[in-house]
């Protein structure tokens, strides 16, 4: 059942957006792995997937990421990403990520691309059971990673809904979260995406991960799967993760059962890896009744 | 509180390092810095941009190589299946100068009823997106890449098509029956005693009050110069001959029929006169008459106003009689100088500098500092006018995208035996088999590019476009074994000599 919990949670989310999203499924989750903050795994985000939990007033967070880009003239090269969040109130949180490109000499090329993040919550009626539903934006330069211009700036805009539900104890929390979003650039917006996953918190130590970035409602067509483990001791965190993963929904009468029958390809999967420091000056809020 | 204690202290460290040593962080960034940008992507309009227009040319820069070491280049999708590719060789500085990678950026492939694929934009007027990776690897047999490269990064770029006044898409074809009823067809390459038919897409009139049955366009027929046409030219100092459409002719096709004006001897259009053959043209829609080419209106960043078919690459070709159908390749001139006949007034047919003979040190060919080829050397520019009825379908089979590539060799005359075809072809010393992306249904597509950077190596030569990349001269494959007046050439397409 527990594998199921998800998909519901992404067909129920499905249900209100009848925008069919032409845009290829692979890409837009290649563009997300681009683009997204270096999350707070399984807390203020899934993956790359945000959740609709944040991190709270006064709550900081440094993360950072990486994975091997390949060699240049013998030297192998890292693509990275670092992001520092902070969060302004209980349901308010903002980020900023820097990817640079590093040679393994620690060397930094020229080449680098900076995002900005902001996630507001705005359903918050009870921590568990009941969903939490967040908005958010990531923006990015699409000129010589210039902000001077609001025409020329990216903006990924989405809506996220998260329910958490507690497995006998609250100590271990299993959470489903659904996402649609989309892009939007000189206030036009581009077709309607839909991601979703669900993350498992074994007493706030250990932390496993699923998500699916790009599901088209209307077709049965290759998505993207990613999935990871952290460890967490106190204010350190480390994680390791397999993203693109190649999942082709299987025969099936309705959503669940396509996806169950799922057939997983690695060929062009990939691992990522993520350190992370928590700061945490501020009390968990109570949700508000 | 303890807890509470700790992270306050924790915060604090990082905020004072992250301001009280700021000095510190810039200088040690700056002492740590590589200045190579490893890759960047262009527009067209040569502009750093992840924002591209529909049908727009995606060019890409590489940085951080070995001199003069071989590489190919290839965009991926997100499945890591080709797009398209090319190989190029980095300057003296390891280089790659911004090169075209990728044709009709926002175009996707389709099947249509009779099986055949075709290159469609998308219809809607919703932002688009393209995610994918460029991937740069040296050639294994290359001495000149020193140690290996193989990397890739990730790119995307968004483009609109819902902008004030999309610019109009201008295509030569003709009439063809499909399905039993008489339908316009693109076209790159016809007989003299063809119609030409001339269609445009994405045409809107310039004010939403005027009428499109009785709104008039010129369509202007200019010889194509390889060149790279920019706004303001001016069209009305260079035509062949022009004609005056309604915007609703337009959208429908209709067919060219003027009298050639500045030609003299080449009769009317109705149908292409016996003069054209073994010549190239682009096609203008001038929609405000003006007889300017305009790209945007004054002012404005997305109003498009004039459209063109042939920029860098010939909008169509008038083939050649077949001299001799019983030979599957296709004799072609190839080998280019590059310093070519530009846009200036009217006065004489385009020269695309084929030459018989380079000095081996190459300067006196165009010097490429910059745009799609680099220094002195050989170039290859071709036009097959010969059609063996080839097959056109992309190298991409499994991507949304219609990407192709073929390959160019140069081999020596002496090791070129056109007798037996089946041989492999073996790139000449000092030269590399590239890849070169060409444009949509069009094997002639593909810009001005160097294939032979200076300084060469004393000899005979051909120049070879392998087409189907099978390696050995096949159907179609043209071939540079002649002179640059068209006449076979014992020595070869040209030869390098040692300058006196």
């Amino acid at each position: 059942m527990k594998k199921r919990l998800p998909l519901l949670a992404l067909a129920l989310l499905l249900c209100i957006g009848s925008a069919v999203a032409q845009t290829e499924d692979t890409e837009f989750a290649l563009f997300k792995r681009t683009i997204a903050p270096v999350m707070r795994w399984g807390e203020n985000g899934i993956m790359t997937v945000p959740k609709a939990t944040t991190l709270g007033k006064a709550n900081f967070f440094i993360g950072a990421m990486g994975q091997e880009a390949g060699t240049l003239e013998g030297l192998k090269l890292y693509l990275t990403s670092v992001s520092l969040m902070a969060g302004t109130s209980d349901d308010v949180e903002f980020g900023y990520t820097r990817r640079q490109l590093i040679w393994e000499d620690l060397y930094f090329s020229n080449l680098s691309m900076d995002t900005f993040h902001l996630k507001a919550r705005f359903l918050n009626i009870a921590d568990y059971f009941i969903p939490q539903a967040s908005i958010g934006v990531n923006a990015v330069s699409l000129v010589d990673n210039q902000f001077s211009d609001r025409n020329d700036i990216l903006f990924n805009p989405y809506l996220a809904v998260t329910s958490t539900i507690p497995i006998f104890t609250p100590k271990i929390l299993f959470s489903v979260t659904a996402v649609a979003e989309t892009i939007m650039n000189e206030n036009q917006l581009g077709q309607y995406q839909f991601s979703g996953g669900a993350d498992l918190n074994l007493f706030n130590f250990l932390y496993g991960f699923g998500e699916i970035q790009g599901f088209d409602p209307n077709s049965t067509s290759s998505e993207v799967l990613n999935v990871g483990v952290k460890l967490r001791l106190g204010f350190l965190s480390a994680g390791i993760g397999m993203f693109n993963i190649s999942l082709t929904p299987g025969e099936g009468g309705n959503l669940i059962d396509q996806y169950s029958s799922s057939i997983l390809d690695l060929a062009n999967a990939n691992y990522m890896a993520t350190v992370a420091i928590d700061i945490k000056l501020g009390k968990k809020a109570p949700a508000k009744k | 509180m303890k807890k509470h204690r700790i992270s306050a202290i924790l915060l604090v460290l990082f905020t004072v390092m992250a301001l009280a040593s700021c000095d510190m962080i810039n200088n040690l960034i700056a002492s740590r810095m590589r200045n190579i940008a490893v890759i960047q992507i262009y527009n067209s309009n040569h502009e750093k941009t992840n924002k591209l227009q529909p049908n727009d040319t995606l060019y890409v820069e590489v940085q951080g190589l070995a001199p003069l070491g071989y590489y190919n280049i290839e965009a991926l999708d997100p499945s890591n299946n080709v797009i398209t590719m090319l190989t190029a060789q980095a300057d003296e500085n390891g280089v790659i100068a911004p090169t075209p990678l990728w044709y009709d950026v926002g175009f996707k492939k389709v099947t249509d009823s009779d099986g055949n694929i075709k290159a469609v934009l998308p219809t809607d007027s919703e932002l688009g997106l393209n995610a994918f990776n460029i991937h740069v690897v040296s050639l294994d047999d290359s001495a000149k890449a020193l140690t290996m490269t193989d990397f890739k990064l990730p790119f995307f770029v968004v483009f609109k098509t819902d902008i004030s006044r999309p610019q109009p898409i201008v295509m030569a074809g003709k009439m063809a029956t499909v399905d039993s009823a008489s339908e316009f067809v693109l076209e790159n390459a016809y007989d003299s005693g063809e119609e030409l038919w001339i269609k445009v897409a994405n045409l809107e009139t310039l004010l939403e009050s005027d009428d499109p049955e009785t709104t008039d366009m010129s369509v202007y027929i200019v010889p194509f110069d390889a060149g790279h046409y920019e706004d303001s030219y001016l069209l009305t100092s260079n035509f062949v001959a022009r004609q005056i459409f309604t915007v609703k002719q337009l959208r429908d096709g209709v067919k060219f029929s003027a009298a050639s004006e500045a030609w003299s001897g080449i009769g009317g259009w109705d149908p292409i006169p016996l003069a054209a053959r073994g010549k190239s043209f682009s096609v203008f829609l001038d929609v405000d008459n003006n007889g300017i080419y305009d790209i945007l209106k004054d002012g404005t960043d997305d109003f498009y106003l004039d459209g063109l078919d042939g920029n860098g690459v010939p909008g169509f070709i008038v083939k050649q009689v077949d001299p001799d159908p019983t030979v599957d390749y296709v004799p072609a001139n190839i080998a280019s100088g590059g310093v070519t006949w530009g846009h200036y007034w009217f006065e004489d047919w385009p020269d695309h500098d084929y030459r018989d003979n380079f000095y081996a040190d190459g300067y006196d060919t165009k010097y490429g500092y910059d745009w799609q080829f680099g220094g002195y050397g050989v170039k290859a520019l071709w036009n097959p006018y010969i059609d063996k009825d080839i097959d056109h379908d992309p190298n991409t089979a499994n991507t949304l995208y219609y990407g192709r590539y073929v390959y160019v060799y140069i081999v020596k005359t002496t090791e070129l035996d056109l007798t037996v075809p089946t041989d492999p072809l073996i790139p000449a010393t000092g030269t590399q088999r590239m890849y070169m992306p060409v444009q949509y249904a069009c094997n002639n597509g593909a810009n001005l590019q160097t294939i032979w950077r200076a300084p060469m190596i004393v000899g005979d030569y051909c120049v070879v476009v392998d087409i189907d990349l099978d390696g050995k001269i096949s159907k179609g494959d043209l071939v540079d074994n002649i002179d640059e007046d068209g006449a076979n050439r014992p020595a070869g397409g040209f030869s390098v000599i040692a300058r006196p």
